[in-house]
């Protein structure tokens, strides 16, 4: 048996990984960061989604929450709910984002990078002192660290806004403009 | 309530500018600069493993049983 050092995680919530899955980016986020990890709440989100048959061709690991640490998201649901920057005043509508945060902070994600694509529930993360970034924040440092070439990226968010995630034409152009000059 | 492939998951929800996707980016270049120090590999016998394992108190007991089932499902093993 062989450990190799420290071992690089991701935990992520259901929208970036619907928007990796999209685009098929799994492979890359695994690549930089290593195994992707999500709560069972967010795997019956990306099956609401139609996902399920994807997530078995991915390794995604889904994890059961204790009752503790389900007691603790909902406390979460809650300050996300009534974030400012929320437009969803339900909690339930907030239990994927607040899971997520509560899986990273076992200890064995001691470290891991926490992906979260909403303003609401990353402010609150935020306060937890997590490395915390969006999917669009992983391709760019995809195309820094050579995973992806600049002019992947717009495919890739297109794909994703094609397929119904909410990115403006804005968004794709800026983040494009980024990429090209971050690797001139 | 089942959704269609491609729907938008919370529609409502406010998402990101490009601005927080660079400092994003660049906390993350800060994290796997952090991540690439040099490492060694390390060779165990199982039975140090096993006999750790022993040693554990129940908290610490259970979270290795939670990893080794879900390094099971994971590889189709159960």
């Amino acid at each position: 048996m062989t450990f190799r050092g420290k071992t690089s995680m991701v935990v992520s919530d259901t929208g970036p990984l619907i928007s990796a899955l999209q685009s098929e980016s799994v492979g890359l986020i695994a690549d930089l960061f290593g195994t992707v990890h999500t709560s069972e709440v967010c795997i019956s989100e990306l099956g609401r989604h139609g996902w399920a048959d994807y997530l078995a061709r991915h390794h995604i690991v889904g994890h059961r929450l204790s009752d503790a640490e389900v007691a603790s998201a909902a406390v979460l649901a809650a300050q996300i709910a009534g974030h400012p920057a929320s437009k969803e005043p339900n909690p339930n509508h907030h239990a994927g984002e607040a899971e997520a945060m509560v899986l990273v902070q076992r200890p064995e994600f001691a470290g891991a990078v926490l992906l979260l694509d909403e303003l609401a529930a990353r402010a609150v993360a935020t306060t937890t002192g997590l490395t915390i970034s969006g999917f669009a924040g992983v391709l760019l440092t995809a195309v820094y660290e050579g995973l992806l070439a600049a002019d992947e990226i717009r495919q890739k968010l297109i794909r994703c806004q094609q397929q119904g995630t909410h990115y403006s034409n804005t968004f794709i152009q800026k983040i494009d403009q980024i990429a090209r000059e971050g690797r001139e | 309530m089942m959704s269609q492939k491609g729907s938008v998951h919370e529609p409502e929800a406010e998402l990101l500018t490009a601005e927080d996707a660079i400092e994003d980016s660049m906390r993350l270049r800060a994290w796997l600069r952090q991540r690439k120090e040099p490492v060694v590999s390390l060779q165990v016998p199982l039975w140090a493993l096993l006999d750790a394992i022993d040693h554990l108190p129940p908290d610490e007991l259970r979270q290795v049983a939670r990893r080794a089932d879900e390094r099971l499902v994971a590889e189709g093993s159960v």
